[in-house]
């Protein structure tokens, strides 16, 4: 099985401003900005030897957050560092209410199968 | 009722260069791996002639001299690719100074299909002249991930020795009993007349 959560997360820990980046979520205000990690798809792409040879992985990474101007500085060093790690931005969305700011993003790679 | 032997998958491709192909004589080396496999789609060369008497169609004479084939797989070593005849590859810088032809060299193309009843077939295409060796289109990346694929082009031929046939194929017993003649099949030299 591929698993890049700790790889992501360890790519992330260390961005200035940031309270958290893991698999829980916030509980308040005063947990943000944080960055939540979630697997969205690992799906075999090419077929080889009748067996997996290439897969995309697709992770949703849940940015949490109380200004547009500090998550929007964020958002910029996640992409840096994702890319740094292969992976490029392929969908972002905003899902705020009226207590905190969420942008829901979405990073994709290739990896051969292991 | 029997085992069901429709083909599925094509996989464990293994080539073999053919050491000595004349009137008298059959030989191929040892096979090495060819891994990756995609597809391999052959079209036959045909020929047909119509013969009609009393008015009517008395018989179609078909004739089919061998086959076109390309075969797909996602990659190659630079390697392989010199031993081919592509081009020399240097592995210490890393360097493959390809060219666009390969010299129309012959090998024995081994490979494996599976089937419905899950005992495989071995197959063996004797004489496979190489004729191409080349990476499909490139195109930049976007959202559904394509593999760019090394494609490899020939002509399957009748071996020169008459009692040779161009192709064989062998079946995986149920109790495995010639698992051993299967992988010898696919990977061992060849040698006819037998010694």
């Amino acid at each position: 099985m591929i698993d890049h959560e700790e790889k992501i997360i360890e790519a992330l820990v260390d961005i200035p401003g940031l309270k958290h980046v893991g698999d829980t979520y916030p509980e308040g205000l005063a947990d943000v900005p944080s960055i939540i990690v979630e697997l969205a798809s690992d799906r075999v792409v090419d077929w080889r030897d009748d067996k997996p040879y290439l897969r995309e992985l697709e992770y949703y990474l849940r940015l949490y957050g109380a200004s547009k101007r500090t998550m929007r500085r964020i958002l910029a060093e996640m992409d840096s560092r994702m890319d740094a790690i292969g992976y490029w931005r392929i969908f972002r969305r905003e899902q705020s209410d009226a207590d905190v700011k969420l942008w829901n993003t979405t990073y994709r790679t290739n990896a051969y199968n292991e | 009722m029997g085992k069901k032997n429709a083909v599925t998958g094509f996989r464990g491709m293994m080539i073999a260069p053919v050491t000595e192909n004349t009137l008298t004589s059959y030989k191929s080396a040892a096979a090495e791996n060819l891994p990756f496999a995609g597809t391999m789609s052959r079209t036959g060369k045909e020929s047909s002639t119509d013969l009609y008497y009393d008015d009517t169609l008395y018989a179609q004479v078909k004739e089919v001299a061998g086959e076109d084939v390309e075969i797909r797989i996602a990659e190659m070593n630079p390697a392989q690719m010199a031993e081919l005849g592509l081009g020399e590859y240097d592995p210490t810088t890393g360097i493959l100074e390809g060219d666009f032809n390969v010299p129309n060299k012959e090998y024995s193309l081994r490979f494996i299909t599976d089937t419905v009843g899950r005992l495989p077939y071995y197959w063996n295409y004797r004489v496979l002249e190489m004729n191409g060796i080349k990476y499909d289109n490139f195109n930049t990346k976007k959202d559904s991930t394509e593999v760019c694929q090394v494609i490899i082009t020939g002509v399957f031929k009748r071996p020169q020795m008459a009692s040779v046939a161009p192709w064989a194929r062998m079946q995986l017993k149920e109790d495995n009993s010639n698992e051993a003649a299967c992988i010898a099949f696919l990977a061992a030299a060849e040698e006819r007349p037998a010694p």
